[in-house]
């Protein structure tokens, strides 16, 4: 019985060893929150104003983001850390406004502890995951669906939604926006100061607001009276969405 | 949401009965066993199966405590096409999944036992095995095991319980040995419903199917007629000079299926929570997943007629007017949705591409390593 005590003791002291070798690490969770304009965004039940009296409801908004990394708050050192590799941003499932102000997480545990000074990611499929398909995936993957054979890639941002445009509070017009193309990935570096610790979480927000996806100003929008579509065939359309989405993402210190 | 059921590990089946045994007792019992019901003399060894998938569909879940195995699959592939299961052995799983009509059974809605009326069509079984988004219409299950458990148990379907096909399963000539060659089971009396429906899943899981022509077309061994290219170009939004279908939204390639669930827009209600038929809403709570179905498969679509949730259209002509028409309003009606501009020839090409999705060789379907035995048991 003692020799089975002792066992123990050793068994347990070199499992605590291993902790401290292996976990110098900590928890970094990005959080994705998305409105329109300020109003937390909502699928289905929540309509909003848009332009010209025109009023708006969503069914889907989602969107891609590849190589997430933190960047070290370290003069000397060049590399970055992965957080993570691809990820969809989708708020199909927002359904309430507790879900939208909770927002889309992604989160990476095994973060090195230190001081960070930036988040990167592309935005949208890096053109290496882009040249896949779902049959390179077990679901759940974010890469299992969304894909379209005919434009052999991936659908980077999806809007799908519904415009009242008679101002008879149906909301009959059909709107569905597919967007995704090599030519549209980029990159987005936020500045952050952010200290990881061993054992702990930390939060980066981001905001993303889908009005600003649709419009740059009052005078410069997408007048959904006479565009309700674009299967990324119509560069001036799908340009604009696209750009705009880079300028709807934002850090929220 | 239903609570997920554990299934057994296959292996422990056969050592939960060694472990706490002497040797000795055992052999005697062995012996003694031979005439009595134990089935520890004949060899359990299945033989792993290893799934052809095609290189372009998603990898199919399949759970680590159900693997295929040849004999896993046998025994799915008996217990499909046996009445054995139904309180009156008059209904098979076959008798609404019927492998010449693509695994479904030509009826608006199915019938079961006592010609009782379902509430909805059967969907086809064309790679099952891949719905990992839900199964059945409204996706109230989330794998082919748990699925299996149920029509047997449905008073409309087979209305049966399970302590009475699993005592009928264990008194049967042939099913306590093919059990014990799937499962290694020890007696017959070990015969239960999650090895049941672990076989049925087995067998559904290589229900594959991806040599259409449409599948002849994309690997380069066939060509597409004119009317076909269009009918394809069309159905896909290829091209800016042929009209939109919108069909390649929800049924994309190669499942011809997201998976997903929608409301197309078939039901005329006032409100969301009118739907006589709730589908997926029933399921989740949420008022809009009311009136959503799952995207069903257009592989082999020229054998399913009639179509949709509740087979209310009989032919293609009458799903592509539904479409056309942009459908009946609704809040969650799905944006694809839309007034489409097709005029006869769009339709009579965009048929001619559809046909393309037709696998022939399917309507006979047998599984992997079949006997080659009747399967028409009773």
């Amino acid at each position: 019985m003692k020799k089975l005590i002792w066992l123990g003791a050793v068994l347990l002291l070199f499992a605590a060893s291993c902790k401290d070798n292996d976990d110098n690490n900590g928890q970094v969770d990005l959080t994705f929150t998305s409105t329109f304009d300020t109003a937390p965004l909502v699928m289905y039940d929540e309509q909003y104003p848009y332009f010209d009296n025109l009023n708006l409801k969503f069914q889907l908004f989602q969107f891609y983001l590849t190589d997430v990394v933190l960047v070290p708050d370290d003069a000397n050192s060049t590399t970055t850390v992965p957080h993570t590799e691809i990820a969809l941003i989708s708020y199909k499932d927002v359904l309430n406004q507790a879900a939208a102000l909770e927002g889309i997480t992604i989160s990476a545990d095994k973060i090195p502890a230190g001081k960070y000074k930036a988040v990167r990611f592309g935005l949208g499929v890096a053109p290496r995951f882009n040249a896949t398909n779902p049959g390179n995936y077990t679901p759940p993957h974010p890469l299992d669906d969304h894909y379209w054979s005919s434009m052999l890639g991936y659908v980077f941002m999806k809007i799908e939604g519904n415009a009242d445009n008679d101002g008879d509070g149906q909301f009959t017009d059909k709107l569905t926006f597919h967007i995704g193309a090599n030519s549209l990935y980029r990159t987005m570096e936020f500045p952050v100061t952010v200290e990881v610790k061993e054992g702990q979480s930390s939060t980066i927000n981001f905001g993303v607001d889908l009005k600003r996806v649709m419009a740059v100003s009052a005078s410069d929008f997408l007048d959904v009276r006479a565009v309700t579509q674009d299967h990324t065939t119509n560069p001036e359309i799908y340009n604009y969405l696209y750009d705009n989405l880079e300028q709807a993402v934002q850090i929220k210190q | 949401m239903m609570k997920p059921i554990a299934f057994p590990d296959v292996c422990a089946v056969e050592t939960q009965h060694f472990a706490s045994l002497p040797v000795v007792a055992l052999l005697i019992i062995g012996i003694w066993g031979c005439g009595s019901g134990d089935l520890g003399h004949i060899p359990y060894a299945p033989m792993p199966y290893k799934l052809e998938e095609p290189a372009n569909f998603v990898k199919m879940q399949i759970p680590a405590h159900n693997p295929l195995t040849q004999e896993g699959i046998a025994l799915g592939e008996r217990l499909f096409f046996d009445p054995i299961l139904s309180t009156d052995s008059s209904l098979s799983c076959a008798s609404c999944h019927i492998p010449a009509l693509a695994f479904t059974d030509g009826k608006a809605l199915s019938v079961g036992v006592g010609g009782r009326t379902l509430r909805r069509s059967a969907p086809s079984l064309i790679n099952v095995g891949y719905h990992y988004k839900g199964l059945f219409w409204d996706g109230r299950v989330q794998s082919l095991e748990m699925q299996a458990l149920m029509p047997v148990v449905d008073h409309r379907e087979m209305d049966n319980s399970w302590e009475v096909a699993e005592e009928r399963l264990r008194r049967h000539d042939d099913y306590p040995i093919l059990f014990r060659r799937a499962f290694g089971i020890r007696r017959a009396s070990d015969i239960d419903r999650y090895l049941a429906a672990k076989a049925l899943a087995q067998f559904e899981r290589t229900l594959v199917n991806h040599n259409s022509k449409f599948d002849r077309v994309q690997r380069g061994e066939a060509k597409f007629t004119a009317a076909e290219k269009r009918g394809w170009q069309i159905f896909f939004d290829d091209s800016q000079e042929l009209p939109t279908s919108e069909c390649g939204h929800c049924h994309i390639d190669p499942l011809f299926t997201t998976l997903g669930f929608f409301n197309n827009g078939i039901e005329q209600v006032s409100t969301l929570g009118d739907f006589r038929d709730k589908g997926l809403g029933a399921v989740t709570g949420h008022i809009s997943d009311n009136g959503k179905f799952r995207t069903p498969t257009l592989r082999n679509i020229m054998l399913t007629a009639p179509y949709m949730h509740d087979g209310r259209f009989a032919t293609l002509d009458e799903v592509f007017d539904h479409y056309i028409s942009g459908g009946h309003f609704a809040d969650n009606v799905n944006p694809n949705v839309r007034k489409l501009r097709l005029r006869e020839q769009d339709k009579k090409d965009l048929v001619a591409f559809l046909q393309t999705l037709t696998d022939s060789t399917f309507v006979n379907y047998r599984a992997p390593g079949s006997s080659g035995a009747d399967l028409s048991l009773h």
